[in-house]
């Protein structure tokens, strides 16, 4: 499998207009290779013939429950499994995701949802290196590039180095870019678990990363702050 | 227990005291007896005296006063003078079977007890012995004779006698209280247990058998009660949840079709509209779905705590930065403001549940102001109890009057009826089902939610209550805490 789209889903669900939507979603999104099974020994039988990459599993069926079957596969097979279920009580997730489901999608579901989730399961699974938010080396912002791999912010006129806790902050800040990331997310990227009273260090490290990163540090326009909630990293194209 | 042991004390107490007057009551009564009604008896030695004084010899006739003869009819039978020889030499009334004549020897004996079964008294006369005579049967002669050490020593004896009783009936209303309070403390305790709705056996033995017999009953009777009003609840529960269960497939039917027609360009843009109203309401009966079965899980409490100590802090900033993430273009600004207390503080609670309880607050200002609103959170540390005050403040439209009128009529209510405030023609009712899961959760916390400001209050608006909305929700901080000094 060379394409993620070419991965071969097999879709268990007893309600036959359910799986006809979800086989309509993701043939949308560009999915090819879909089967479906409408109980456990029809899918099993389908687990044989077709050897799906990944598993779409109700857990009622008319034959018995996705968790028993689910149970049954793992002593064969390590394909991933993402349950879509109308059970939503806490016990049944966590059942299902004891049982080593790569997710739990509970019904009513958005379609952006379904593919969003299940693609991040095949990423995973089948191409980790692309999966990785933090696969490229270089942020760039504005006519500033941060090489995380140097430690460098680079512009035309010269380079600044940046401290490990700076880039820690500036990775996290970019994993995350466009979006609010809280004081305690920030503190813990850098600091563990047990960041608690970081909060005014914190303030220190963003006002040197501020001005290693902004033309006008006093008035940033790539680092901004979220008063009272952390700080955002503006994505390229909303400073343009 | 304590109130149990003081009642008995008063028992034994009061026990002791009634005993001690029915005592003093019978001794009074006895001595009454003998100096009052008796005493006509004592009375004797003035009359003889007196029939004595007024016998006088005249010659050789012996004559008696008026009043010595009155009070001979009206007290003797007889009467009759012994000469020194102990020959009569003076009669009244005496009866034939009385001889006229005494030896010495006989007059000894009936000096002292009875002559003829009559009992006589004697005085001693100038000219003899003056004998009287009460009627037969009407006089008991009693002849007291005891050693004089015995006699002067009386009062001693009397008061150790008295010690000795006044000893002996307090312990024997102790041990009756004792044996009393013995009997009480079982059924006391599965009182007390019964209190706490928890099934008694007592022994159906010993003074109290039937009562503990009733209460066995009673027990069984109300943990039967309970037993199916659990079952109901659960089965309510359970139907909600089965229901909800059944309705989320066609859900998912209604909202992947829905946005697939929104997403399809060749559509008019009406249909495309219409599609995505589907789509958006579909989204709010699933919300509303999630809602009632959590709501009714709180409500028949089976929905159990997973409780962990954390920072509320950094899932109220968590909460507040998702919605600014959801909606970065949206005219909403949410901006939390936490006192250095409260950002050190711990809070033992259901971190999902709280979450919720944020997300339902600040979700509640974002829904109701869609033109845009500013949220202002304030949360602080009250010093006098330990508590984490969390104040959602916006300046929008406000919570309507009629909404904030239910839940304050809730909060009083809540503990004792659920669901009567619900159960009140449904259909008029607002939707506040958001808002009742966020009081269910932080009651279910140990904590309180007040809405603010109070309804009636005076505002411009005739509908809501004054300009935005306020709510404030208190938990109680984790013993982890340091409070600041």
């Amino acid at each position: 499998m060379t394409d993620l789209y070419d991965s071969r889903v097999l879709i268990v669900d007893d309600h036959l207009q359910l799986r006809r939507m979800v086989t309509k979603i993701l043939e949308q999104q560009g999915f090819t290779c879909l089967e479906t099974a409408s109980c456990c020994r029809e899918a099993a039988e389908k687990l044989k013939t077709f050897r799906p990459d990944l598993l779409l599993l109700d857990v009622m069926l008319p034959d018995g429950d996705g968790f028993a079957f689910m149970k049954e596969l793992r002593e064969q097979s390590n394909i991933p499994v993402l349950f879509l279920s109308a059970k939503d009580e806490d016990q049944s997730r966590l059942t299902g995701l004891g049982l080593g489901a790569d997710d739990y999608i509970t019904k009513p579901f958005l379609p952006e949802e379904l593919i969003l989730r299940l693609t991040a399961v095949l990423k995973r699974t089948y191409f980790p290196l692309s999966a990785t938010t933090t696969g490229s080396d270089t942020l760039v912002l504005g006519n500033r590039t941060v090489n995380f791999e140097s430690g460098l912010a680079e512009w035309n006129e010269g380079s600044i180095a940046l401290t490990a806790k700076e880039l820690g902050l500036l990775k996290k800040l970019s994993e995350n870019r466009g979006k609010i990331v809280t004081f305690d997310s920030l503190c813990q990227a850098v600091w563990g678990d047990d960041y608690f009273g970081y909060e005014n260090t914190l303030m220190v490290h963003i006002r040197r990363l501020r001005a290693k990163i902004e033309d006008d540090p006093s008035h940033p326009v790539w680092l901004l702050t979220a008063r009272g909630l952390g700080y955002r990293l503006v994505s390229e194209k909303r400073n343009r | 227990m304590k109130s149990m042991l003081s009642i008995i004390r008063r028992y034994v107490f009061a026990a002791f005291f009634v005993i001690i007057l029915i005592l003093f009551l019978d001794i009074s009564a006895y001595i009454a007896m003998f100096f009052g009604v008796g005493g006509s008896a004592y009375g004797n030695r003035d009359n003889l005296i007196a029939i004595s004084e007024g016998l006088t010899e005249t010659g050789s006739q012996f004559s008696l006063s008026p009043e010595g003869e009155a009070l001979l009819v009206s007290q003797y039978a007889w009467g009759m003078l012994l000469d020194p020889d102990g020959n009569a030499v003076w009669t009244w009334n005496l009866p034939e079977e009385i001889p006229t004549a005494f030896t010495v020897p006989e007059t000894a004996s009936f000096t002292r007890w009875y002559l003829h079964d009559y009992p006589v008294y004697v005085w001693q006369h100038d000219q003899g012995l003056l004998v009287l005579a009460r009627p037969k049967g009407s006089f008991w002669k009693l002849n007291l004779n005891r050693p004089q050490q015995l006699t002067r020593r009386l009062p001693a004896y009397c008061l150790l006698i008295l010690t000795v009783d006044l000893l002996l009936i307090f312990s024997v209303a102790a041990l009756a209280g004792g044996r009393l309070y013995k009997a009480i403390r079982p059924i006391l305790d599965g009182i007390r247990n019964l209190e706490k709705k928890e099934e008694i056996h007592l022994q159906e033995s010993g003074m109290l058998s039937e009562l503990s017999a009733s209460l066995n009953k009673t027990s069984a009777l109300l943990a039967e009660q309970e037993e199916k009003l659990t079952q109901r609840d659960h089965a309510r529960a359970a139907w909600i949840s089965g229901v909800s269960h059944d309705i989320r497939t066609p859900l998912s039917l209604i909202m992947g079709y829905a946005n697939e027609l929104e997403d399809q360009e060749d559509l008019p843009q009406t249909s495309r509209t219409s599609a995505r109203i589907i789509k958006e309401q579909s989204l709010c009966i699933r919300q509303l779905i999630e809602d009632l079965n959590l709501t009714s899980k709180l409500e028949y409490q089976s929905c159990p705590l997973r409780i962990t100590t954390f920072y509320p802090a950094a899932l109220l900033r968590q909460t507040a930065a998702d919605f600014m993430n959801q909606n970065p273009d949206g005219p909403w600004e949410i901006r939390v403001t936490c006192s250095p207390a409260f950002s050190s503080a711990q809070i033992d609670a259901d971190v999902q549940l709280i979450a919720r309880v944020f997300k339902n607050l600040i979700g509640n200002s974002i829904r109701h102001n869609p033109e845009g609103c500013s949220v202002h959170i304030i949360a602080s540390m009250t010093e006098s109890d330990r508590s984490c005050s969390i104040l959602f403040t916006d300046d929008g439209t406000g919570i309507p009057r009629r909404v904030l009128r239910i839940l304050t009529q809730e909060t009083e209510t809540q503990r004792e009826t659920p669901l009567k405030s619900q159960n009140a023609s449904p259909e008029n009712q607002p939707h506040i089902m958001g808002l009742k899961i966020v009081k269910q959760i932080v009651n279910a916390h140990g904590g309180k939610v007040d809405f603010f400001p109070e309804p009636g209050a005076q505002t411009s608006s005739p509908d809501t209550c004054g300009t935005g909305c306020r709510i404030a929700v208190t938990l109680p901080a984790s013993r982890r805490t340091d409070m600041p000094n």
